[in-house]
């Protein structure tokens, strides 16, 4: 895992000190930082217009509640569990799916020599669909966000053993599918998705 | 060593970073059926970190920070507002919980006053029992000491009448 704000855990804490003294600008950085994972976690559950109300909602809670942060803590956990909560609310009947199609593209730079890369990408981008919403989300926190066991534990309110259950459970899912024989050739020739 | 197990392969294989042991190493550079199975596990990571990912809609932090800044005017006067709902439901707190005990234990409660009527009556009516015989006592304890005195005063006078006689 190599996320910026993990390793960039002193930062967070000298911009949190910062906006706990009522330095605005410090929390502006904060948001700079932290708009993607924010927003990213509510699209999961939400429409792109009520996943920016959320995202930036959340923003708002974490302000009002900055006296609250404790900066010895990684800030990204608690943001996230605020966001999640807040679109959680705000759509009872979630169903979190992977928005590819309303994404960004892949990073070119990283991917566009390598065909066969490209092949298992689209196989696991549509394989994800099908994983539980659980198992999506566990996978989504844990690889896209970069969080650890602990935190996706508490993130989603689960021991680590589940979270650690949910995680490997997706990960054979779409190993399986990978390795289908079949798959690559379809995805490959423009099967539909 | 033997082949490494599915689990330590899986869980090498979820970051692109974790590195095997010296001795899982060099098995791996012996055994294709581990090596492929942890090329696989790295490829599937490799591909999770790569999904495509919603772009933040622009000037997002800028409508962040406007909110917040709406939400800095509002504080004192929400503040307020959270500080009388805060004494409201601590207040009911208090009461709400007595007033369910008394509801759900109506009857023990009325059999509860009765009884404890009950008490006061007869607390009242031996402390007037109590009052009156002693009032009943001091009287008689009067009319004992007069009747002593004007017996008294009889048989004193009726000895000087009698020693006046015989002067």
């Amino acid at each position: 895992m190599s996320f910026a704000g993990q390793a960039d855990g002193a930062a967070d804490a000298f911009l949190v000190r910062r906006a706990q003294a009522g330095d605005r600008d410090a929390f502006a950085a904060l948001v700079v930082r932290y708009q993607g994972p924010v927003f990213r976690c509510c699209r999961r559950h939400l429409d792109a217009a009520e996943a920016e109300d959320a995202a930036q909602e959340t923003f708002v809670r974490a302000y009002v509640h900055v006296q609250k942060i404790d900066p010895g803590r990684p800030l990204l956990p608690w943001l996230v569990t605020i966001a999640r909560r807040l679109a959680l609310d705000r759509n009872r009947k979630h169903k979190p799916t992977l928005d590819v199609d309303a994404g960004d593209k892949p990073d070119p730079a990283r991917l566009e020599d390598r065909l066969q890369a490209r092949t298992e990408l689209a196989i696991v981008a549509n394989g994800i669909r099908t994983l539980k919403p659980i198992e999506q989300e566990t996978l989504l926190l844990f690889h896209v966000e970069c969080l650890s066991y602990a935190d996706i534990a508490t993130v989603l309110a689960l021991p680590i053993g589940t979270v650690m259950t949910h995680l490997h459970r997706g990960r054979a899912k779409l190993k399986a599918l990978v390795d289908a024989p079949g798959t690559k050739t379809a995805v490959s020739q423009g099967a539909p998705r | 060593m033997s082949h490494v197990t599915e689990e330590r392969l899986a869980e090498l294989g979820l970051s692109l970073n974790r590195e095997p042991t010296e001795e899982e190493a060099a098995h791996l550079s012996r055994c294709g059926a581990c090596a492929s199975s942890l090329a696989r596990d790295r490829a599937l990571t490799q591909s999770l970190e790569c999904l495509p990912q919603p772009e933040t809609p622009p000037d997002f932090v800028g409508k962040a920070m406007a909110r917040v800044s709406r939400a800095e005017q509002r504080a004192p006067g929400r503040s307020w507002l959270l500080l009388l709902i805060a004494a409201l439901l601590s207040a009911s707190a208090l009461v709400v919980p007595i007033a369910l005990i008394l509801v759900a234990n109506f009857s023990a409660v009325c059999v509860g006053v009765a009884t404890g009527v009950e008490y006061l009556v007869a607390a009242v009516h031996l402390v007037s029992l109590a009052a009156s015989k002693l009032a009943a006592a001091l009287v008689g304890t009067l009319a004992v000491t007069a009747l002593a005195g004007v017996v008294g005063a009889g048989v004193v006078g009726h000895a000087l009448g009698a020693d006046a006689a015989v002067k």
